[in-house]
């Protein structure tokens, strides 16, 4: 068996904790970086000749912390070294028994927090995330998110240097700011994941690593806060979804809608995880977007041919009671469409027609109940106009599809 | 005698490996199901992760409705992941069946089995 591979997954595992930890510690995430991946490189050599340490994060964390201080040192010999004590060295066998978990959760949440500088883009806070907190390195991220390494690589440093300015305060965060932390932390992960799910606008409809990375930082924080409802439901979103990844595309690229994909390419242990998540989320009674948004996500990975449209509904209803915003309230009549007939569909998107006009979505919505009440003239330029809103080489082969549909109905 | 064969392991370590590492795993506990079928009736469970669990911490007196808090009962890195439960003649032979399916990140506990019923059906 490969031992290097068992050790470089590990490591992966424990990045996080250890970046955030270092990061406290040196104030200074390249320096976090770097010490991590000398103390790697020296449990390569040490855990398979001594065996693997009883706390391996602490193990990693010592030999980090000592190389961080030589380094220190060594950059300035002749200048006083506020608050860093040139202490002797910790021997690697006397490492740090008792990790403080609750400082490491916080830790942890601060470094992701720190990603979510509001002066980046949304992309370039995912990019950074992936680079610095789950160790993607910089050509596998650039693949991820089709662009050039070089050109991915200026902006990871353009990124480090605007955070590296932020004043993210290193005091334990009180009950509002933890909650503010999460927050932010939880929506970039949930924009990270969409990235994956559904290219805005490029040749690939899904880009799995960017999905499976957003679910092992939704892990990660959950297993950190474990009794937060929302993380919960925000893990089971992503789960729902992503358990249907093998079946949403047909063999010409083609999107399949979710009641028509083949169930048996279903990843029903991902299904049954992200169930039981929501069902403990339910338990708390604090119902917020995500958990609403994995209960509708859930309603679509049920078993059987029928989907429940009354109860998706009523979810987008209750999701548009939290989040009041006009693309929930599309959603809301698609569903109604399904329950009550295109007539009910089309009269919820009256009053959206200013404030989507702009949203490719909202004219394939109109033209599909206008196709479904055989109004072909007006379908076919509704789905004209999605056409002319960039849609994704998939979606335009679709709209494409339908708009000749139309034309032989004429 | 019944020996169970308990699993520990850190949750998301092994899903970071490489495929064929995994599917090398994944092989042993085949070829361990296949002997304990030739054999004679066994039984096996993997687990969910453990954020997906919920413990139910222990009562004050037993008409009180325990309190459920999210999470797994232990704080440690590793987790119960998993079982067996074998029949075996031998100590012996329980630890060779436990070691067949140790990898660099797993901890495998035997113990005997006191009291079982039951089946877990597939």
């Amino acid at each position: 068996m490969n031992a290097h591979a068992w050790l470089e997954a590990r490591f992966t595992d424990l990045r996080p904790r250890a970046i955030a930890a270092l990061t406290r510690q040196f104030r200074d995430l390249d320096l976090a970086e770097e010490v991590f991946a000398a103390s790697c490189l020296r449990a390569l050599k040490s855990w398979p000749e001594n065996g693997l340490p009883k706390d391996p994060l602490a193990w990693l964390l010592t030999v980090a912390r000592n190389a961080g201080r030589d380094i220190i040192r060594a950059r300035s010999r002749s200048a006083v070294i506020a608050n860093q004590p040139a202490g002797s060295h910790v021997p690697e066998d006397d490492y740090i028994e008792h990790l403080d978990n609750d400082g490491l959760r916080d830790d942890v949440l601060r470094l992701l927090f720190i990603c979510c500088h509001p002066a980046l883009s949304q992309q370039d806070q995912s990019a950074l995330a992936l680079k610095i907190v789950t160790g993607m390195n910089v050509d596998q991220i650039a693949r991820a998110f089709l662009v050039k390494p070089k050109t991915m690589e200026q902006r990871i440093t353009r990124a480090k240097r605007a955070v590296a300015q932020a004043q993210i305060p290193f005091e334990t965060p009180d009950l509002t700011e933890r909650s503010r932390r999460l927050k932010a932390v939880s929506l970039m992960l949930y924009l990270l994941f969409n990235e994956g799910w559904s290219a805005s606008s490029g040749e690939v409809q899904i880009k799995t690593p960017l999905c499976e990375e957003a679910i092992r930082l939704a892990r990660l924080l959950l297993n950190l806060f474990p009794g937060m409802s929302e993380l919960m439901g925000l893990l089971a979103l992503f789960l729902f979804q992503h358990a249907r990844r093998s079946s949403r595309l047909d063999p010409q690229g083609q999107l399949v809608p979710p009641d028509q994909q083949d169930q048996a390419l279903w990843d029903q242990k991902l299904i049954t995880e992200a169930q039981t998540l929501l069902a403990k989320a339910l338990r708390h009674a604090t119902p917020g977007s995500f958990q609403v948004q994995a209960a509708i996500a859930g309603v679509h990975c049920a078993a059987g041919s029928k989907t429940d449209w009354p109860e998706i509904e009523r979810l987008y209803a209750a999701l548009y009671l939290l989040e009041p915003s006009p693309v929930i309230r599309l959603n809301q009549a698609a569903a109604a469409s399904k329950v009550r007939g295109p007539e009910a569909g089309l009269q919820m998107l009256q009053p959206l027609e200013d404030e989507l006009d702009n949203y490719r979505w909202f004219h394939s919505a109109r033209a599909a109940f206008h196709l479904e009440m055989r109004n072909y003239k007006c379908a076919k330029a509704a789905y004209e106009r999605a056409l002319a809103l960039e849609p994704t080489k998939a979606e335009r082969e679709f709209l494409n599809r339908k708009i000749s549909e139309c034309e032989k109905n004429f | 005698m019944q020996y169970s064969i308990l699993i520990y392991s850190a949750d998301g370590v092994f899903d970071l490996l490489p495929q064929e590492v995994k599917e090398a795993c994944l092989q042993k506990h085949r070829e361990l199901q296949a002997r304990l079928t030739a054999k004679g009736s066994f039984a096996t469970a993997q687990l969910m992760p453990a954020s997906s669990s919920v413990t139910i911490k222990p009562v004050a007196d037993p008409g009180e409705k325990p309190l459920v808090v999210d999470g797994p009962f232990s704080e440690t890195k590793e987790h119960f992941a998993g079982f067996y439960i074998v029949n075996c003649d031998t100590l012996e032979e329980a630890i060779e069946y436990g070691s067949s399916i140790a990898t660099p990140d797993v901890f495998v506990e035997v113990r005997p089995v006191a009291w079982a019923s039951g089946i877990l059906a597939g």
